[in-house]
Protein backbone atom coordinates (compact mmCIF):
# COMPACT_ATOMS: atom_id res chain seq x y z
CA UNK A 1 0.00 0.00 0.00
CA UNK A 2 1.30 3.26 -0.73
CA UNK A 3 -0.09 6.67 0.45
CA UNK A 4 -1.49 9.06 -2.61
CA UNK A 5 -1.89 12.57 -1.75
CA UNK A 6 -4.13 14.85 -3.83
CA UNK A 7 -3.41 18.57 -3.39
CA UNK A 8 -6.34 21.53 -4.47
CA UNK A 9 -4.97 24.77 -5.41
CA UNK A 10 -8.04 27.02 -5.31
CA UNK A 11 -11.51 26.20 -3.55
CA UNK A 12 -13.33 23.19 -4.19
CA UNK A 13 -16.03 24.18 -6.37
CA UNK A 14 -19.65 23.91 -6.09
CA UNK A 15 -19.60 22.42 -2.18
CA UNK A 16 -17.87 19.39 -4.14
CA UNK A 17 -17.04 16.39 -2.64
CA UNK A 18 -13.50 14.40 -3.39
CA UNK A 19 -14.12 10.36 -3.93
CA UNK A 20 -10.74 7.77 -3.93
CA UNK A 21 -11.63 4.16 -4.68
CA UNK A 22 -15.33 5.34 -4.27
CA UNK A 23 -14.91 5.89 -1.07
CA UNK A 24 -15.41 9.71 0.45
CA UNK A 25 -11.57 11.27 0.95
CA UNK A 26 -11.72 13.66 4.12
CA UNK A 27 -10.25 17.11 2.63
CA UNK A 28 -8.21 19.31 5.09
CA UNK A 29 -7.24 22.91 4.06
CA UNK A 30 -4.01 24.25 5.42
CA UNK A 31 -3.18 27.79 6.54
CA UNK A 32 -2.28 28.81 3.16
CA UNK A 33 -5.64 27.60 1.42
CA UNK A 34 -4.43 24.70 -0.41
CA UNK A 35 -6.24 21.57 0.48
CA UNK A 36 -5.67 18.56 0.15
CA UNK A 37 -6.58 14.62 0.80
CA UNK A 38 -4.59 11.35 1.18
CA UNK A 39 -5.50 7.81 0.74
CA UNK A 40 -3.66 4.18 1.26
CA UNK A 41 -3.80 2.75 -2.47
CA UNK A 42 -2.21 -0.11 -4.48
CA UNK A 43 -1.71 -0.16 -8.03
CA UNK A 44 -4.61 1.88 -9.72
CA UNK A 45 -6.06 4.84 -8.23
CA UNK A 46 -9.31 6.35 -9.53
CA UNK A 47 -9.85 9.97 -7.96
CA UNK A 48 -13.66 11.57 -8.46
CA UNK A 49 -14.82 15.08 -7.97
CA UNK A 50 -18.37 15.84 -7.82
CA UNK A 51 -21.13 17.65 -5.82
CA UNK A 52 -24.00 14.81 -5.64
CA UNK A 53 -26.58 16.82 -4.13
CA UNK A 54 -30.77 15.76 -3.58
CA UNK A 55 -32.43 17.16 -6.52
CA UNK A 56 -30.34 14.10 -8.70
CA UNK A 57 -31.07 10.90 -6.60
CA UNK A 58 -34.77 9.30 -8.19
CA UNK A 59 -37.47 10.88 -8.32
CA UNK A 60 -39.94 8.88 -5.49
CA UNK A 61 -36.48 9.34 -3.41
CA UNK A 62 -36.43 12.97 -4.44
CA UNK A 63 -39.99 13.25 -3.95
CA UNK A 64 -40.58 11.63 0.31
CA UNK A 65 -37.79 13.84 1.06
CA UNK A 66 -39.06 17.36 -0.36
CA UNK A 67 -42.07 16.03 0.99
CA UNK A 68 -41.02 16.28 4.45
CA UNK A 69 -38.69 19.23 4.02
CA UNK A 70 -41.64 21.16 2.88
CA UNK A 71 -44.00 19.79 5.90
CA UNK A 72 -41.77 20.85 8.36
CA UNK A 73 -40.69 23.99 7.02
CA UNK A 74 -43.86 25.59 7.72
CA UNK A 75 -45.49 24.87 3.87
CA UNK A 76 -41.25 25.59 2.16
CA UNK A 77 -41.73 29.21 4.25
CA UNK A 78 -38.44 28.27 6.44
CA UNK A 79 -36.85 25.80 3.42
CA UNK A 80 -34.01 26.21 0.91
CA UNK A 81 -32.97 24.44 -2.02
CA UNK A 82 -29.22 23.46 -2.69
CA UNK A 83 -27.96 24.10 -5.62
CA UNK A 84 -30.48 25.63 -6.90
CA UNK A 85 -28.89 26.02 -10.42
CA UNK A 86 -28.01 22.34 -10.75
CA UNK A 87 -24.60 23.56 -11.07
CA UNK A 88 -22.46 20.37 -11.33
CA UNK A 89 -18.63 19.20 -11.63
CA UNK A 90 -17.40 16.48 -13.52
CA UNK A 91 -14.12 15.97 -12.88
CA UNK A 92 -12.11 11.82 -12.56
CA UNK A 93 -8.67 11.03 -13.00
CA UNK A 94 -7.19 8.01 -12.84
CA UNK A 95 -3.21 7.22 -11.39
CA UNK A 96 -0.64 4.75 -11.18
CA UNK A 97 0.80 3.91 -7.93
CA UNK A 98 3.46 2.09 -7.16
CA UNK A 99 5.39 4.30 -4.39
CA UNK A 100 4.09 7.46 -2.07
CA UNK A 101 2.82 10.01 -4.66
CA UNK A 102 1.68 13.38 -4.93
CA UNK A 103 -0.84 15.03 -7.72
CA UNK A 104 -1.66 18.51 -7.68
CA UNK A 105 -5.16 19.98 -9.21
CA UNK A 106 -6.28 23.41 -10.05
CA UNK A 107 -9.45 24.01 -10.72
CA UNK A 108 -10.90 26.71 -12.96
CA UNK A 109 -14.00 28.49 -12.37
CA UNK A 110 -17.56 27.56 -13.49
CA UNK A 111 -18.47 27.90 -16.71
CA UNK A 112 -20.96 25.61 -17.83
CA UNK A 113 -19.40 23.11 -20.67
CA UNK A 114 -15.81 23.94 -19.73
CA UNK A 115 -12.89 22.58 -18.36
CA UNK A 116 -13.39 21.79 -14.84
CA UNK A 117 -9.78 21.36 -13.58
CA UNK A 118 -5.84 20.49 -14.34
CA UNK A 119 -3.51 18.55 -13.08
CA UNK A 120 -0.68 20.78 -12.82
CA UNK A 121 1.84 18.65 -11.04
CA UNK A 122 2.16 14.94 -10.74
CA UNK A 123 4.74 12.38 -9.16
CA UNK A 124 3.04 9.54 -10.82
CA UNK A 125 1.04 8.39 -14.50
CA UNK A 126 -2.47 9.99 -14.22
CA UNK A 127 -4.82 10.44 -17.00
CA UNK A 128 -8.21 12.15 -16.98
CA UNK A 129 -11.36 10.81 -17.68
CA UNK A 130 -13.74 13.10 -17.12
CA UNK A 131 -13.30 17.20 -16.86
CA UNK A 132 -16.71 19.01 -17.51
CA UNK A 133 -18.52 22.03 -15.43
CA UNK A 134 -22.27 21.32 -16.91
CA UNK A 135 -26.21 21.87 -15.81
CA UNK A 136 -28.09 18.78 -14.60
CA UNK A 137 -31.52 19.86 -16.43
CA UNK A 138 -33.82 17.65 -14.47
CA UNK A 139 -32.23 18.19 -11.56
CA UNK A 140 -32.78 22.22 -12.42
CA UNK A 141 -36.33 21.69 -13.43
CA UNK A 142 -37.12 19.83 -10.12
CA UNK A 143 -35.43 22.78 -8.27
CA UNK A 144 -37.90 25.26 -10.01
CA UNK A 145 -40.71 23.09 -9.84
CA UNK A 146 -40.40 22.91 -5.87
CA UNK A 147 -39.48 26.90 -5.41
CA UNK A 148 -42.68 27.60 -7.10
CA UNK A 149 -44.32 25.72 -4.94
CA UNK A 150 -43.34 27.08 -2.38
CA UNK A 151 -44.17 30.68 -3.50
CA UNK A 152 -47.66 29.12 -4.24
CA UNK A 153 -47.98 27.81 -0.41
CA UNK A 154 -46.26 30.73 1.18
CA UNK A 155 -49.09 33.09 -0.65
CA UNK A 156 -51.53 30.48 0.22
CA UNK A 157 -50.50 30.91 4.24
CA UNK A 158 -50.78 34.60 3.59
CA UNK A 159 -53.88 34.42 2.14
CA UNK A 160 -55.27 32.43 4.86
CA UNK A 161 -53.78 34.15 7.55
CA UNK A 162 -55.27 37.54 6.30
CA UNK A 163 -58.86 36.31 6.00
CA UNK A 164 -58.55 34.64 9.53
CA UNK A 165 -57.52 37.61 11.40
CA UNK A 166 -60.08 39.84 8.77
CA UNK A 167 -62.79 37.53 10.26
CA UNK A 168 -61.75 37.49 13.88
CA UNK A 169 -61.72 41.52 13.51
CA UNK A 170 -65.14 41.83 12.07
CA UNK A 171 -66.60 39.11 14.70
CA UNK B 1 -8.40 17.34 -21.97
CA UNK B 2 -11.73 17.70 -22.59
CA UNK B 3 -14.01 15.01 -22.43
CA UNK B 4 -17.48 14.16 -23.09
CA UNK B 5 -20.13 14.51 -20.47
CA UNK B 6 -21.34 10.69 -21.17
CA UNK B 7 -18.97 7.84 -19.82
CA UNK B 8 -18.77 8.47 -16.12
CA UNK B 9 -20.75 7.73 -12.95
CA UNK B 10 -24.14 9.38 -12.21
CA UNK B 11 -23.34 11.34 -9.39
CA UNK B 12 -26.42 9.00 -7.88
CA UNK B 13 -23.82 6.27 -7.75
CA UNK B 14 -21.70 8.17 -5.10
CA UNK B 15 -24.63 8.76 -3.04
CA UNK B 16 -23.82 6.47 -0.35
CA UNK B 17 -26.25 5.88 2.59
CA UNK B 18 -23.85 7.68 4.69
CA UNK B 19 -23.64 10.60 2.17
CA UNK B 20 -28.08 10.54 2.03
CA UNK B 21 -28.02 10.18 6.05
CA UNK B 22 -25.62 13.64 6.51
CA UNK B 23 -27.28 15.44 3.54
CA UNK B 24 -30.74 14.70 5.17
CA UNK B 25 -29.52 15.80 8.88
CA UNK B 26 -27.58 19.03 7.10
CA UNK B 27 -30.63 19.95 5.27
CA UNK B 28 -33.55 19.23 8.53
CA UNK B 29 -31.21 20.86 10.75
CA UNK B 30 -30.41 24.39 8.16
CA UNK B 31 -34.64 24.35 8.33
CA UNK B 32 -34.98 23.93 11.85
CA UNK B 33 -32.38 26.91 12.30
CA UNK B 34 -34.40 29.20 9.94
CA UNK B 35 -37.36 28.40 12.02
CA UNK B 36 -35.31 29.33 15.39
CA UNK B 37 -34.07 32.15 13.56
CA UNK B 38 -37.50 33.03 12.29
CA UNK B 39 -38.62 32.87 16.02
CA UNK B 40 -35.98 34.92 17.05
CA UNK B 41 -36.66 38.01 15.02
CA UNK B 42 -40.44 37.61 15.63
CA UNK B 43 -39.68 37.69 19.97
CA UNK B 44 -37.26 40.24 19.30
CA UNK B 45 -39.78 42.21 17.20
CA UNK B 46 -42.66 41.90 19.34
CA UNK B 47 -40.04 43.49 22.81
CA UNK B 48 -38.45 45.96 20.64
CA UNK B 49 -42.09 47.25 19.71
CA UNK B 50 -42.92 47.23 23.45
CA UNK B 51 -39.94 49.26 24.12
CA UNK B 52 -40.54 51.60 21.04
CA UNK B 53 -44.04 52.32 22.20
CA UNK B 54 -42.76 52.94 25.26
CA UNK B 55 -40.47 55.55 23.50
CA UNK B 56 -43.30 57.22 21.27
CA UNK B 57 -45.28 57.48 23.87
CA UNK B 58 -42.47 59.83 26.08
CA UNK B 59 -41.74 61.91 22.57
CA UNK B 60 -45.73 62.38 22.25
CA UNK B 61 -45.90 63.89 26.33
CA UNK B 62 -42.63 65.94 25.81
CA UNK B 63 -44.17 67.48 22.40
CA UNK B 64 -47.70 68.23 24.54
CA UNK B 65 -45.24 70.10 26.97
CA UNK B 66 -43.03 71.90 24.43
CA UNK B 67 -46.36 72.87 22.49
CA UNK B 68 -47.98 73.87 25.33
CA UNK B 69 -44.90 75.97 26.65
CA UNK B 70 -44.37 77.46 22.59
CA UNK B 71 -47.70 78.41 22.27
CA UNK B 72 -48.49 79.91 25.32
CA UNK B 73 -51.83 77.84 26.02
CA UNK B 74 -53.44 79.95 23.23
CA UNK B 75 -54.45 77.14 20.89
CA UNK B 76 -55.87 75.38 24.43
CA UNK B 77 -57.42 78.37 25.47
CA UNK B 78 -59.45 77.72 21.94
CA UNK B 79 -59.72 74.32 21.76
CA UNK B 80 -59.03 73.02 24.71
CA UNK B 81 -60.15 69.39 23.93
CA UNK B 82 -57.25 69.32 21.29
CA UNK B 83 -54.87 66.11 22.37
CA UNK B 84 -57.81 64.42 24.29
CA UNK B 85 -58.79 62.47 20.94
CA UNK B 86 -55.06 60.70 21.14
CA UNK B 87 -54.88 58.06 23.33
CA UNK B 88 -52.44 54.96 23.45
CA UNK B 89 -54.70 53.15 25.20
CA UNK B 90 -55.54 49.92 22.41
CA UNK B 91 -51.40 50.07 21.25
CA UNK B 92 -50.56 49.73 24.52
CA UNK B 93 -53.05 46.71 25.66
CA UNK B 94 -52.42 45.21 22.18
CA UNK B 95 -48.42 45.11 22.65
CA UNK B 96 -48.99 44.11 26.59
CA UNK B 97 -51.34 41.07 25.10
CA UNK B 98 -48.39 40.18 22.37
CA UNK B 99 -45.69 40.32 24.90
CA UNK B 100 -47.54 38.29 27.56
CA UNK B 101 -48.85 35.62 25.55
CA UNK B 102 -47.23 36.02 22.27
CA UNK B 103 -43.70 36.70 23.27
CA UNK B 104 -42.67 33.15 25.15
CA UNK B 105 -44.03 31.27 22.82
CA UNK B 106 -42.02 32.85 20.42
CA UNK B 107 -39.03 32.50 22.19
CA UNK B 108 -39.94 28.99 23.64
CA UNK B 109 -39.97 27.96 19.83
CA UNK B 110 -36.90 29.81 19.18
CA UNK B 111 -34.91 28.07 21.89
CA UNK B 112 -36.46 24.51 21.41
CA UNK B 113 -35.40 25.15 17.33
CA UNK B 114 -32.21 26.13 17.93
CA UNK B 115 -31.22 23.44 20.23
CA UNK B 116 -32.61 20.79 17.74
CA UNK B 117 -30.91 22.37 15.02
CA UNK B 118 -27.65 22.22 16.88
CA UNK B 119 -27.96 18.38 17.51
CA UNK B 120 -29.14 17.84 13.54
CA UNK B 121 -26.48 19.73 12.01
CA UNK B 122 -23.54 18.34 14.30
CA UNK B 123 -25.04 14.76 13.43
CA UNK B 124 -25.33 16.08 9.48
CA UNK B 125 -21.61 17.52 8.50
CA UNK B 126 -20.75 19.31 11.26
CA UNK B 127 -17.18 20.91 9.05
CA UNK B 128 -19.61 22.44 6.47
CA UNK B 129 -22.06 24.16 9.15
CA UNK B 130 -19.83 25.56 11.61
CA UNK B 131 -20.86 28.84 11.01
CA UNK B 132 -24.46 27.74 11.31
CA UNK B 133 -23.84 25.66 14.39
CA UNK B 134 -21.67 28.70 16.02
CA UNK B 135 -24.68 31.01 15.14
CA UNK B 136 -27.41 28.42 16.48
CA UNK B 137 -25.58 27.54 19.83
CA UNK B 138 -25.67 31.65 20.46
CA UNK B 139 -29.24 31.87 19.34
CA UNK B 140 -30.08 29.58 21.83
CA UNK B 141 -28.75 31.63 24.73
CA UNK B 142 -30.40 34.71 23.50
CA UNK B 143 -33.42 32.80 23.31
CA UNK B 144 -32.61 31.48 26.60
CA UNK B 145 -32.15 34.55 28.13
CA UNK B 146 -35.18 35.99 25.97
CA UNK B 147 -37.56 33.40 27.42
CA UNK B 148 -36.84 33.80 31.03
CA UNK B 149 -37.42 37.44 30.91
CA UNK B 150 -40.09 37.42 29.63
CA UNK B 151 -41.75 34.48 31.94
CA UNK B 152 -40.37 36.49 34.63
CA UNK B 153 -42.39 39.21 33.20
CA UNK B 154 -45.43 37.36 32.93
CA UNK B 155 -44.81 35.66 36.40
CA UNK B 156 -44.39 38.77 38.16
CA UNK B 157 -48.19 40.41 36.86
Amino acid sequence: MSKFTVRFINNLPLNSRVFIGGEEAAVKRDKSGVSECQAEVSGKAEVVVKNPFEAQLPFAKWFLRTLFYWIISAFGLFDFVPNKDARVINFAFSADINEDSVATVKFNRYMIDKQAAEITESSCETQISENLYTVDKKAKKRNRAYGAIRVLSVLAMIAVAAVVIIKSITG
Amino acid sequence: MLLSKKGGRSAYFYMTDKLLKKQFFSHTGTIFSNIAIGAAVFTLAIVLSGIISAILIFFWYLFLILATLFTLFIILIYYPNLFSSVSFDGLNSFINVAITTVAPVSAGISLLFSAVSVIFLAMGEPKRSKGRIIFSSVLIGVSAILFIILLVGVASK
